[in-house]
């Protein structure tokens, strides 16, 4: 995969999972599919709860009283974060950067060398660490016992787990065979070196141990095992010695000991930069397939002369600042989705028309936003920017993003011919008439065949008509001159029918199922590392209740941690 | 206690041994030229230049644009008199007329995988991109287009490597940035990415290469290093006998990369590195021409027979047409966006304006990419390098494509295909080629109809360096067995 930001974003996924199979090539079949029947000829609609219903793959009538389910999944490796993480836990060297950066399913000749230098550059900067790695002084005289030693205690905590017997066997086997033809400095030196290589430390392995009246491949994970799924998914690193001493203590598979740990670890800032990390990964702010990240994301000067490296980054600020505010007051999606509470600086102070501490750069202070205009994360000028052309604003990139990411609608690639060029409205070629935005874009894709799936994108996309290219309110386009309209209309939700303007759609998104099962689902296949299966349905439908109920997002994760799914390993070849 | 014994003693030998050691490098200065091989046997090489996102073409599917409508009616990637079968080039091919007689053009070669599995019956980003060096079909999971099987340059790579040991099977750089996903494949799924930093690429491969005796540091530096990989390779196998059966591929993967590095530890290699490669990455015209010096040395040093490099879909604002990407009105300023344009600027296009300014500026796109590939070949051709009677490229096959023909248009018909080199006398160059059934004896025509697919190409390829594989891909092609009259 090329890189560069403008890969998928991670959490992308099936979607509400009867969609997946109702909608297989998108909206581009046409509006008939929305109503499809599906496999049982029982009608649907596009985000039916026919999951409810179950399907005919094998999975268990009931999710409650039978035995845990658990979708089978591919063997997961450290992602570039949590290598890095890891590695400066490990050793007790925070300053370690890695070149390791391989997010291919596969690993590639290029990452096995970059974990190589990553090694020895590790290894390279011993006198950095704070961790009493080595048990004696390498440079001193020759010691097997310090070997021992160092397999004894650098391995486990390398491991996220005791070792077995052939691991000890092996690691006693590296040094002994290094010592017959190097010295005992070099060959500590290997042996750590393999410890920070071995399969152990960079895959989450994952064997389990038997669960009663379950299938035999259905496995319910060690403490250990669980440990390492928590911390990564909560911290995007390595256990620390709490955790791992109640993995020890055999203490943590129990709803009690699951849920003390998890708490403990979300009141920890690692949990709040992660959390952050995953909603700047769902808005796709660092980039898309069809779009730039925020920093790559050009204007045009004419039009937007104070847009620049420095708004960009204060834009960014101010949205890091505003979700770590959210997670660090009740985690609330409602308030994500429709606080009007900002951390500005002057020039972005002067972008959204409020008065905000002095007109400097530097200088930012938190203000209340004009609550006719704002209303949240998706009317900031982070996303706003990003999801627009360089002259004007972008409905359809707008529209798209909203059904696909926040009500988990899937629409498919657009056919190979489209006119894709920007639709900035304004003077139309040959000068005859001069269009807004909105009617340039309704014109472009009045055929028939673009209306599939234009007719709902768009009507979405207009509710955000109010923000330019760079998120600032409009009344009149830059481009055209014209008066923006900014009705719009949402349609194959649960929340059907006109709104508008973005403070309503917003408002109107808040408090939809859908949009909560929407983003429930895609941290849930954040945590278990994949797609939703079948058999995660269970877990999916708890784990979308809990989220629907409270809105809460620090409860949702410890919800999507209590499931079953996250507890629970699949070594099935298959679904 | 640990145990006395060195139980695993006769282990590093073996594993050695399995990845290739007991060579006997050729002592080589890429600046100074010695045969490559002593036994007169003469090495071949292959090299692809995969270049993102088509060329400047008026391919549809089984008809051209005539230039009256939207898209333009351009092709200038084919030769500019197609009715000669010398080789005349066209517009794109201009940087490589001195190798003019060492080239062969050919038209009539469909991606008939991506084609048979497109709904459009075109192409498309993902799958085009995934099966244009492999001929296989591609699954597209979460937002990754993956290839069933290995592209030709992997296919090859393992073959020459059995007969021309070297411490690098294949190497694969880039010049970063827009593409849609990596054409090279080492296996089903398993997608091989190039290394897009010249320091890097550079580290890697020249690593403990020297023109003089080696470094004792970097001999104890390696044996370390061959004592950590023995360790892996053990570690990595008693982890994949653990793993659950539908994940021992992923381990798979990496003991091949941990043997891989283990082979790259042979004996060193004495050959003077290229000089001054430092730039850590930066647009392409900085990265371009260090990666193409990086191909040639390695090549010239007998550290490769296989060299990849990849050119993704930028922009290209240093050329003597850049200044003109500020009329364009590019709103995604990537080499994308430049390519849509394309169906826009004919004369009852949206763009008809740009139309002189889009020609100028692509043509010029696309002859920078070209100039990379003038770089390889001067590196290969050079007359001051000889092996016995014949150049380095004389004994090498160049392949540049595409994904593309016509990118606006996500046409993976009639790729654009350019061959360079006469892998070692078996292909007669300095000839255009078509195999458009209605091109015969009217080069003009704008019907378009061919039987030759990427899996009869790469079959002619696979010949071409000996090999008796009469198919290479999946049962997408027409026919199966090589190209009809490429090789001589």
């Amino acid at each position: 995969m090329e890189t560069n930001g403008r890969e998928r974003a991670p959490l992308r996924g099936a979607g509400v999972l009867a969609m997946a199979a109702l909608l297989t090539t998108g909206c581009y079949d046409g509006l008939s599919s929305f109503a499809g029947a599906d496999d049982d000829g029982e009608t649907a609609g596009p985000h039916g709860d026919s999951h409810d219903g179950g399907d005919d793959s094998g999975e268990p009538a009931g999710c409650d009283g039978g035995a845990p389910m658990a979708a089978p999944r591919p063997l997961r490796r450290l992602s570039p974060a949590q290598y890095q993480n890891t590695m400066r836990d490990l050793l007790g060297d925070p300053g370690f950067v890695a070149e390791y950066d391989a997010t291919e399913p596969l690993i590639t000749e290029r990452a096995v060398r970059q974990l190589r230098d990553g090694a020895e550059l590790a290894l390279g900067r011993r006198a950095e660490w704070t961790n009493p790695v080595f048990p004696c002084d390498i440079e001193g005289p020759s010691d097997d016992a310090c070997a021992e030693a160092l397999i004894a205690s650098l391995a486990p905590r390398a491991f996220r787990r005791p070792l077995v017997d052939e691991e000890q066997q092996w690691l006693e086997g590296v040094y002994l065979d290094a010592r017959a033809e190097l010295g005992f400095t070099d060959s500590m030196e290997v042996l750590a070196a393999t410890v920070l290589q071995a399969p152990a430390l960079l895959y989450l392995g994952e064997e389990g141990t038997a669960v009663v009246d379950a299938p035999q491949t259905l496995r319910r994970l060690t403490d250990h095992e669980l440990a390492s799924r928590l911390s990564y998914f909560l911290w995007d690193t390595m256990p620390d010695d709490a955790l791992r001493q109640t993995a020890d203590a055999g203490e943590l598979h129990t709803d009690e000991g699951l849920r003390a740990q998890t708490e403990r670890m979300l009141e920890d800032p690692r949990a709040r930069g992660r959390l952050a990390r995953l909603l700047w990964s769902w808005m796709q702010l660092d980039g898309g397939m069809l779009h730039f990240s925020l920093e790559e994301a050009d204007k045009r000067a004419d039009l937007y002369p104070e847009y620049g490296p420095a708004l960009q980054e204060a834009m960014r600020i101010e949205l890091e600042a505003f979700v770590d505010d959210v997670l660090q007051g009740d985690a609330s999606f409602e308030r994500l989705m429709t606080s009007t509470r900002a951390y500005v600086n002057g020039p972005l102070a002067a972008l959204y028309g409020v008065e905000g501490g002095s007109a400097g750069e530097d200088e930012w202070a938190w203000v209340e936003l004009p609550a006719t205009q704002r209303a949240g994360v998706l009317t900031r000028a982070a996303f706003l920017s990003v999801f627009s052309n360089t002259a004007a604003q972008s409905p359809i990139r707008r529209g798209t993003f909203t059904l696909e990411e926040v009500l988990c609608f899937p629409l498919g690639d657009p056919p190979p011919d489209v006119d894709d060029t920007p639709i900035d409205g304004g003077e139309q070629p040959g000068g005859s008439e001069v269009l807004t935005v909105r009617e340039a874009t309704e014109a472009r894709t009045g055929e028939a065949a673009c209306r599939g799936c234009h007719s709902v994108i768009n009507p979405v996309g207009y509710a955000f008509e109010h923000y330019d290219a760079i998120g600032r309110w409009q009344d009149e386009e830059l481009v055209s001159g014209l008066p923006v309209d900014a009705s719009g209309l949402l349609q194959g939700s649960d929340v059907d029918g006109p709104v508008h303007g973005a403070v309503e759609l917003s408002q109107t998104l808040a408090g939809s199922a859908q949009v909560r099962a929407c983003f429930a689902e895609r941290w849930l296949e954040e945590a278990l590392g994949g797609e939703l299966g079948a058999l995660d349905e269970c877990a999916r439908d708890r784990v979308v209740d809990a989220f629907t109920a409270s809105g809460d997002m620090r409860e949702l994760v410890t919800a999507i941690v209590l499931s079953d799914g996250f507890r629970h390993v699949n070594l099935a070849e298959g679904e | 206690m640990l145990k006395s014994s060195l139980k695993h003693s006769g282990r590093r030998a073996f594993l050695r041994g399995a990845g290739g050691a007991a060579l006997a490098l050729p002592l080589l200065e890429y600046t100074h030229g010695h045969a490559w091989a002593a036994d007169g046997e003469s090495a071949l090489r292959f090299l692809t230049v995969f270049t993102h996102g088509g060329t400047i073409s008026n391919m549809n599917k089984t008809t051209r644009y005539d230039g009256t409508g939207a898209q333009h009616g351009e092709d200038l990637w084919r030769p500019a008199d197609p009715s000669s079968e010398a080789l005349v080039l066209g517009p794109i091919h201009q940087p490589l007329e001195a190798w003019r007689d060492k080239l062969v053009v050919i038209e009539g070669i469909d991606n008939k995988s991506a084609i048979s599995q497109d709904q459009y019956g075109l192409g498309a980003h993902g799958i085009s991109n995934g099966s244009v060096l492999t001929a296989q079909s591609v699954t597209e999971t979460g937002g990754a287009s993956l290839a069933q099987g290995p592209s030709i340059d992997h296919v090859l790579a393992q073959r020459l490597a059995a007969r021309q040991p070297v411490p690098f099977d294949a190497i694969h750089l880039k010049v970063a940035g827009h593409q849609y996903g990596t054409p090279y494949f080492s296996g089903s799924q398993q997608a091989v990415s190039g290394e897009s930093s010249p320091k890097a690429a550079f580290n890697a491969i020249f690593d403990g290469v020297s023109g003089g005796q080696p470094d004792p540091e970097i001999v104890l530096r390696n044996t370390k290093r061959g004592s950590v990989l023995d360790g892996l390779m053990e570690g990595y196998g008693s982890f994949h006998g653990r793993v659950s059966a539908r994940d021992r591929h992923v381990i798979e993967a990496h003991l091949d990369h941990l043997a891989a590095l283990e082979q790259q530890l042979q004996d060193p290699v004495i050959c003077n590195p290229p000089q001054g490669i430092e730039a850590d990455g930066g647009p392409g015209d900085v990265v371009g021409p260090l990666m193409a010096d990086i191909i040639v040395a390695a090549i010239r040093c007998g550290l490769t027979n296989v060299a990849n490099l990849e050119i993704a879909d930028i922009l290209t604002p240093w050329t003597s047409a850049g200044a003109l990407e500020g009329n364009l009105g590019l709103d995604f300023a990537i080499g994308h966006a430049l390519h849509h344009q394309a169906r826009d600027i004919g004369p009852t296009g949206p763009l008809s304006a740009l139309y002189d300014d889009w020609m100028a500026y692509t043509l010029e796109n696309r002859r920078w990419r070209m100039s990379l590939i003038a770089r390889l070949l001067e590196g290969l051709d050079d007359p001051d390098f000889m092996e016995g009677d014949a150049t380095v490229l004389d004994n090498s096959l160049l392949l540049c494509t595409s994904e593309f023909s016509n990118g606006s248009r996500h046409s993976a018909w009639n790729l654009p295909v350019l061959l360079a080199g006469g892998a070692g006398g078996v292909l007669p160059t300095g000839r255009f080629i078509t195999y458009n059934q209605h091109a015969q004896g009217n080069p003009q025509t704008l019907q378009y109809t061919s039987d030759e697919s990427i899996h009869n190409l790469y079959t002619s390829i696979l010949q071409a360096f000996g090999e008796s594989d009469g198919h290479f891909g999946n049962d997408a092609a027409q026919h199966q067995g090589p190209l009809p009259g490429l090789l001589g």
